[in-house]
């Protein structure tokens, strides 16, 4: 289990001026102005899916829930392996915040990523292309393409695009 | 009656005897013991017994157990003669080796099969015992083969009794044995409801923050609690909480939440963190306690009651009461 801190400086110090009272609260921009403390836990190696799965606690107190796209950099550096390859997913946050808890899977290359996630996740990466329109439209497609066998499927297919 | 007080003087004569008897058997037993540890320990002087690989698990126990045996006969020897036992370094070592013993417990119970096994088979060694399903009496593993080898003798064995219930004869199926426990028999709807009760109560918070608090299993827990947390507060939930927790962490799911929980949050609750108020129905199940409690009591009441009674009639016969 691995251990990542970061702390990020404050880039400019308070002057009266710049602080801005809002009903009481203080409105500074220091957003990240905080520890990320990343910890996992259940770790398993995957060998049927080619893959490392875990579950992924997230400490992060006095800040919002952490990025996606963060945490997976942040985990690619803790097991070394390439952003790419790391997929993260199912996130939530405890109630009364400063914890999420979310699940994370480290493939062993980006090949195998792109054979075994599921489309969604595949998209949300960036990796894969949501099919184009509406639900009704992708249900009748398919309906259409039950009528026909073996090739023809995929010369009506081209033949729509 | 005359008799009485001569049977008495002879009882008390005969412990002394009895007593003079048992020192002297002692004291051979001793004498003897020394002979036999003399040639071991100038054995041990010369080199002969070997040490350098340190000492086993089961060896140590032994020297702890003996060592504690001494220090007692001597701490006993020390309170017969009347010297102070205070500051003595007697009562301090019996307490270390008290405690390395009770440390060494949880060891042993997790030896104890393989102990048993080997204990087993050094016992039964020169006997040839048929291979009861693939046991080999040095392999420590659990052998599913096992249970293989049980499932083909009971389908045999069942081949065999339709045979011969075929041929007239009743033969009873051979399976596993179990103990038959006669105390057992029908137990009183009394007993029942008592031993429910205690189960319900060891189930409480308080009795499980004792346990807790008396077992030496170190303690896991987790100051923020799960992802669900919030959505419900007692027993009941807590337990649902928990399943929900462990299932969504084992399949990499997240669960959506049901409509039932839904309408819990909406209604006056929201979502809260427990206070100890939401938990005060735990006396409920402490009701078994009570009863357990009372029967103990019982005993010393009356004894209580009896001294009163003796000492209050003493007084008022001898004695007079002052106002």
């Amino acid at each position: 289990m691995g251990d990542s801190d970061e702390k990020q400086k404050k880039d400019r110090e308070i002057e009266s001026e710049d602080v801005d009272e809002i009903d009481g609260k203080r409105m500074d921009g220091w957003a990240d102005a905080a520890t990320v403390t990343i910890r996992t836990r259940k770790f398993l190696t995957n060998r049927l899916l080619q893959r490392k799965q875990m579950v992924v606690d997230v400490i992060h107190p006095g800040r919002a829930t952490v990025a996606k796209e963060e945490l997976r950099e942040k985990l690619a550096k803790m097991y070394k392996a390439n952003k790419e390859v790391v997929s993260v997913f199912g996130f939530k946050t405890h109630f009364g915040g400063g914890k999420t808890t979310g699940f994370a899977l480290i493939y062993d290359s980006a090949e195998s990523l792109k054979k075994f996630e599921p489309k969604h996740r595949l998209v949300r990466i960036g990796l894969a292309e949501a099919p184009k329109g509406g639900r009704k439209q992708r249900k009748e497609k398919k309906n259409r393409a039950k009528k026909l066998r073996g090739t023809k499927k995929a010369k009506a297919a081209a033949g729509k695009k | 009656m005359a008799d009485s007080p001569i049977a008495t003087s002879t009882s008390t004569e005969n412990k002394p005897s009895e007593l003079s008897v048992i020192l002297k058997d002692l004291k051979s037993k001793v004498t003897e013991l020394k002979t036999q540890l003399k040639p071991i320990i100038q054995r041990y002087h010369d080199g002969e017994i070997k040490t350098s690989k340190g000492v086993s698990f089961l060896e140590v126990k032994y020297q702890l157990m003996v060592q504690y045996i001494t220090e007692l006969a001597y701490y006993v020897h020390l309170k017969l003669s009347g010297k102070s036992i205070e500051n003595h370094p007697v009562v301090n070592s019996l307490i270390e080796l008290r405690v390395i013993l009770d440390k060494m417990k949880p060891i042993e119970n997790k030896l104890k099969y393989q102990i048993d096994k080997l204990v087993r088979t050094a016992v039964m060694g020169t006997q040839k015992q048929p291979e009861v399903g693939n046991q080999d009496p040095l392999a420590f593993k659990p052998n599913p083969m096992n249970l293989l080898a049980r499932d083909e003798e009971e389908e045999e064995e069942e081949e065999e009794g339709e045979e011969e219930g075929k041929s007239g004869v009743y033969r009873p199926p051979k399976l596993a044995p179990v103990v038959y426990d006669e105390s057992k028999g029908r137990k009183s709807k009394y007993e029942k409801d008592q031993e429910r009760l205690r189960e319900r109560s060891s189930r409480s918070r308080v009795i499980r923050d004792l346990m807790a608090d008396m077992n030496d299993a170190p303690e896991e827990v987790d100051a923020m609690g799960g992802v669900n947390e919030g959505m419900g507060y007692g027993e009941r939930f807590d337990e649902q909480l928990k399943e929900k927790d462990d299932y969504e962490e084992n399949n990499y799911v997240r669960l959506a939440v049901t409509r039932k929980e839904k309408q819990r949050l909406k209604a006056k609750n929201r979502m809260r963190f427990e206070t100890e108020f939401d938990n005060l129905n735990d006396f409920n199940n402490l009701v078994g306690i009570q009863d357990v409690e009372e029967e103990e009591n019982e005993r010393f009441k009356n004894v209580l009651n009896r001294k009163r009674q003796r000492s209050e009639s003493g007084a008022g016969r001898s004695k007079k009461r002052s106002r």
